[in-house]
């Protein structure tokens, strides 16, 4: 897994909860990083798993919802750094449905050795998106915190419907409705 | 800091360390892995570009040659290759560029080029994209692509496409829509306002700007005038804000009004013809309206920045200016047609005031006797109960019938105006006399448009006071004429020439010349001749001052003989007061002339006969006087040497001679005395009776029984003292000679009347017998035998208050008094 997951999380989790927060759950983690990471390189996804593990355990809050904040806070990074992927779109529809084919593109430009979800677009008309997302990882509730505030950034919301299809979570039904006002 | 914090804070540098540090030694091996790829994709770059141009020579040479423009980018917008015309098209310098063309898409097309994009991506071809577009060079253009996608081994990498410039294209579009949207918003419409509105309008919309204007071009006012506006000018009501009106040639718009040339000004303050409206703006672009050769109005657009408007833009409105011409034209002219419309509706308003105010009833009918207009002075002479505008439209057929009661000559009125209205010949000044008394004037004109009759115009005027005038005018003319016809006086006027222009009867009479003989002719060279004329001019130069005079003056009448005249002359003046010539009165004097001649001879022969008397009388009482004296010397001597020789009787002869000889003597004196008393002899003085009388008593030898006494004071008067010296004396002389009483008494007294003295002396002595009260006064006449009688003394007293303007009289009662009364005026 790409490092700045692991920094972007440890900084949201730092900025939320204090540093002792973050040293807590590094300690109480058993790592091989030792919890030493930089953006640009590539750690396992268990570590991320245990950190995730470990804060759900100390704040009780579930590993899901955490996702979902960190889905969040994640999306500002991306509008901060990369503020041309937006200039491309002109609604949040439209941004959703090429993730697959542009975003993910240039993802990898940046980071080749990236392991992405894939969200397949099942059904696209006007107002209403339905997407498939499949990852061993089951981040599901990250993409949801991404997809809603994705709406938000165009001024827009919908109602986002998550349809576990497997039950592990590694596939993952979206029904995005846009809410016209 | 707490022990748990300083371990927290240290492992979470050692944390960051190795982060740094492992992130150094990614970033190593990552480098030289790019710069090991970097060497192979440019040897794999010389390859391909070998490759390329070698294999696709005449693809090259078709792209590069092609006139449209050709871009490759890749699939991020980077510019990776393009054509010449492309360069340019995109503004820039050369082909060997950096760039990202999502730089030149506008923000608002944004969402377009990449739904668009995206569909090239699925489609692999995108035909008939027209975007507008900002190029390197900052210009707007609109362009055309049709593009495909390059794949490589299936895989997109790049996107070509070729351009087209649709600018101009695209803009005559634009154009050909406004022209029509034009030309359709103007179609249903002919209200000049309206139709200017909605262009005004469309312009400024397809100009970008908000201010577009429309000015009419008035030739015969000379002058443009703002009839429709967009944006700023107009108000909330719709109306034209500082609807500006000038001068042709004035202003930018002015000088198109007169060129009929369009301009495009780029920098509006470098222009000084630029009028200031609401705003200043930097831009201007300015069109005529031409039909026929003639400006008939301007477009007029502006826009606050520089450099606005474009030639493309000029052309359009021209073109949009010809479509319109004659829409506009048509709906002037209507315009000015209403406007004409309005001004007569105004001017007849205006007639219908002036109407209903007239002193004079109005009455106007059209062809078909119905009333158009009539006023109230009209319905008041007729005794019309109604308004006049209630009698609009009523039928006048019958007008004449009913109306006729109310003048005298009832059927005649009516005959009249039916043959007035058969005639249709204007007739003015009728004269018809109402049975109240009123006469009114009566003025028909009959109405004709393009020689076909439209009715006519009666006007009846109220003249019974001026009638009036007229007449009592004329008699009193009548009067005056009579007067100077049949005065005794001539009366001549003439111009300020001495040109005759009337005289009368008189006149004819006393120059023997009629009227027509001397109307027109000048009075001098009638009348006249060198010595006269010198003293008519004279007048005749004081009357032309303004000033009258009289005068005598000889003149020659027709036969010849010669007359004088009495002329009283007068200037003449007209209306304005300016001297118009003279009127003379003239009186022929010429026997009085002659009466007054022969009085003035008789007066001077009577007073040489008087003096001749005067003297005569003198040289004989003197005379006498000394041969008297010698007889009475010689018979004096003959007594004395014969006294004793002479009886008796002769003795008492003698006595008697001697008596006769005084009483002669003192005759002579009398006589001489009263011959000397006369009014133009002594010298005038200031006299004090009272004093002159105590002088007087003193001298006279008056006998103790007779007493003298002033009863009242005597005034002051002024006179000859000689002669009231002899008047007192004579008086007093008188009654002392006939006084028979012991006690004598004579009185003295004066009373002041208002314009006389009234004096008298009264004695207590014989008294007079009442008839010779007249003949006392009468000279040589006494009544008694004394030796002091002359018979004069009283003759000279009557004479002297005769000299003084009084008179004398005499009251008395026989035996017993006398009074003599006498006056001296004051």
């Amino acid at each position: 897994m790409k490092g700045i997951v692991f920094t972007e999380f440890l900084e949201m989790v730092e900025e939320k909860y204090g540093l002792e927060m973050v040293d807590d759950i590094i300690q109480n983690s058993n790592l091989p990083s030792k919890g030493a990471y930089t953006a640009v390189g590539t750690y396992k996804f268990s570590e991320m798993l245990e950190l995730f593990q470990n804060l759900s355990l100390k704040t009780e809050i579930s590993t899901d919802d955490l996702l979902l904040v960190y889905g969040t806070h994640f999306f500002d990074l991306l509008e901060r750094n990369y503020p041309e992927f937006f200039l491309v779109y002109q609604d949040p529809v439209t941004m959703l449905s090429s993730i697959e084919n542009h975003i993910h593109v240039e993802v990898l430009k940046i980071y080749p050795d990236a392991e992405l979800p894939t969200f397949e677009v099942v059904e696209s008309t006007q107002n209403v998106l339905i997407m498939v997302y499949k990852s061993s990882r089951a981040m599901h509730h990250f993409g949801l915190g991404l997809i809603n505030k994705t709406f938000e950034y165009f001024n827009s919301s919908a109602t986002v419907v998550l349809e576990k299809i497997k039950q592990d979570g590694t596939e993952v039904k979206f029904i995005i409705t846009k809410i016209n006002e | 800091m707490s022990k748990n914090k300083i371990d927290i804070l240290q492992r979470a540098l050692k944390r960051e360390k190795a982060a740094r540090k492992e992130a150094e030694k990614i970033l190593e091996v990552r480098s030289t892995e790019l710069y090991k790829t970097n060497k192979k994709l440019e040897k794999l770059n010389a390859d391909l570009e070998s490759l390329l141009n070698r294999s696709d020579s005449q693809l090259q040479g078709v792209f590069e040659n092609i006139v449209d423009a050709y871009v490759i980018m890749d699939l991020n917008f980077n510019v990776l290759k393009m054509n010449k015309s492309a360069t340019e098209m995109l503004g820039f310098e050369d082909d060997k560029v950096d760039y990202n063309l999502a730089k030149m898409v506008l923000p608002g097309d944004y969402d377009r080029v990449s739904n668009s994009f995206q569909e090239l991506l699925k489609n692999g071809v995108l035909k008939d994209f027209e975007i507008k577009i900002k190029n390197n060079k900052s210009k707007v253009i609109i362009t055309h692509i049709n593009a495909s996608i390059i794949y490589d081994k299936g895989e997109p990498v790049a996107a070509q496409g070729i351009l087209r410039d649709i600018t101009i294209s695209k803009e005559n579009e634009i154009i050909t829509e406004v022209i029509n949207d034009i030309a359709q918003s103007i179609l249903g419409t002919m209200d000049i306002y309206e139709i200017s509105l909605n262009i005004t309008k469309k312009i400024a919309n397809y100009l970008k700007t908000d201010d577009c204007v429309i000015y009419s071009v008035n030739h015969t006012e000379n002058q443009v005038e703002q009839i429709a506006a967009s944006g700023d000018k107009i108000s909330a009501f719709g109306d034209i804000v500082n609807r500006l009106k000038f001068d042709i040639g004035k202003g930018i718009v002015g000088t198109v009004a007169k060129t009929g040339r369009s301009m495009l000004i780029h920098d509006t303050s470098k222009d000084k013809r630029y009028i200031v409206d609401i705003a200043r703006n930097y831009s201007e672009l300015t069109v005529p309206i031409i039909i026929e050769n003639k400006v008939i109005a301007v477009i007029d657009s502006e826009h606050p920045n520089k450099n606005h408007f474009t030639e493309v833009q000029l052309r359009t409105i021209e073109n949009i200016a010809r479509i319109i011409a004659l829409k506009i034209k048509n709906a002037i002219s209507l315009n000015e047609k209403e406007r004409a419309q309005k001004r007569l509706l105004k001017s007849e308003e205006r007639l219908r005031i002036l109407i209903s105010s007239l002193e004079s009833g109005i009455l106007l009918e059209d062809e078909n006797r119905k009333i158009v207009l009539t006023n109230s002075k009209f319905c008041e002479m007729f005794h019309i109960p109604l308004l006049p505008e209630e009698m609009v439209g009523a039928d006048c057929t019958d007008a004449a019938e009913q109306n006729k009661i109310l003048f005298k000559n009832s059927d005649g009125f009516v005959k009249r105006i039916e043959a007035i209205l058969l005639k249709k010949e204007t007739v003015l000044g009728d004269e018809l006399i109402m049975k109240s008394g009123k006469v009114l004037e009566r003025d028909y004109i009959p109405l004709y448009n393009d020689d076909v009759y439209k009715g006519h115009l009666w006007s009846y005027k109220d003249v019974t006071l001026q009638k009036k005038y007229r007449k009592s005018l004329e008699a009193q003319k009548q009067k005056y004429s009579g007067i100077i016809a049949n005065m005794n006086l001539g009366l001549l006027e003439v111009d300020k020439h001495d040109k005759i222009l009337m005289c009368n009867q008189s006149f004819t009479k006393i120059s023997g010349y009629s009227e027509n003989e001397l109307v027109g002719k000048y009075g001098s060279d009638v009348f006249l001749n060198g010595e006269t004329l010198k003293i008519l001019q004279d007048k005749n130069k004081m009357r032309i001052e303004g000033q009258s005079s009289s005068y005598e003056i000889d003149v020659t009448i027709k036969n010849g003989e010669k007359r004088t005249w009495l002329v009283s002359g007068a200037p003449n003046y007209n209306l304005n007061g300016e001297i118009i010539g003279s009127i003379g009165i003239h009186l022929d004097i010429t026997s009085q002339k002659k009466l007054q001649l022969e009085k003035d001879n008789l007066v001077k022969v009577l007073k040489n006969k008087n003096n001749e008397l005067q003297e005569y009388a003198q040289i004989v009482s003197h005379d006498l006087k000394s041969p008297l004296r010698n007889i009475s010397a010689l018979t004096a001597w003959i007594k004395e040497d014969n006294y004793t020789n002479l009886n008796e009787e002769s003795l008492k002869h003698f006595d008697s001679l001697e008596q006769t000889l005084e009483r002669m003597e003192a005759l002579i004196t009398g006589i001489l005395r009263y011959s000397s008393i006369n009014s133009e002899s002594g010298q005038n003085e200031l006299i004090n009776l009272n004093h002159l009388l105590h002088d007087i008593i003193k001298t006279l030898h008056v006998p103790k029984h007779i007493n003298i006494f002033v009863s009242s004071e005597l005034p002051i008067i002024y006179g000859d003292k000689i002669k009231f010296n002899q008047l007192f004396q004579n008086l007093l002389n008188n009654a002392i000679t006939h006084n028979d009483k012991e006690n004598g008494k004579i009185e003295i007294g004066c009373e002041t009347k208002n314009k006389y003295y009234l004096f008298y002396v009264r004695d207590n002595g014989v008294g007079i017998d009442k008839k010779y009260h007249h003949q006392i006064f009468k000279i040589f006449y006494y009544i008694t035998k004394n030796k002091h009688s002359t018979g004069i003394g009283l003759s000279i007293v009557k004479k002297i208050i005769e000299i003084y303007g009084g008179r004398i009289w005499v009251e008395s009662k026989l035996g017993k008094e006398t009074v003599f009364y006498f006056t001296i005026k004051k």
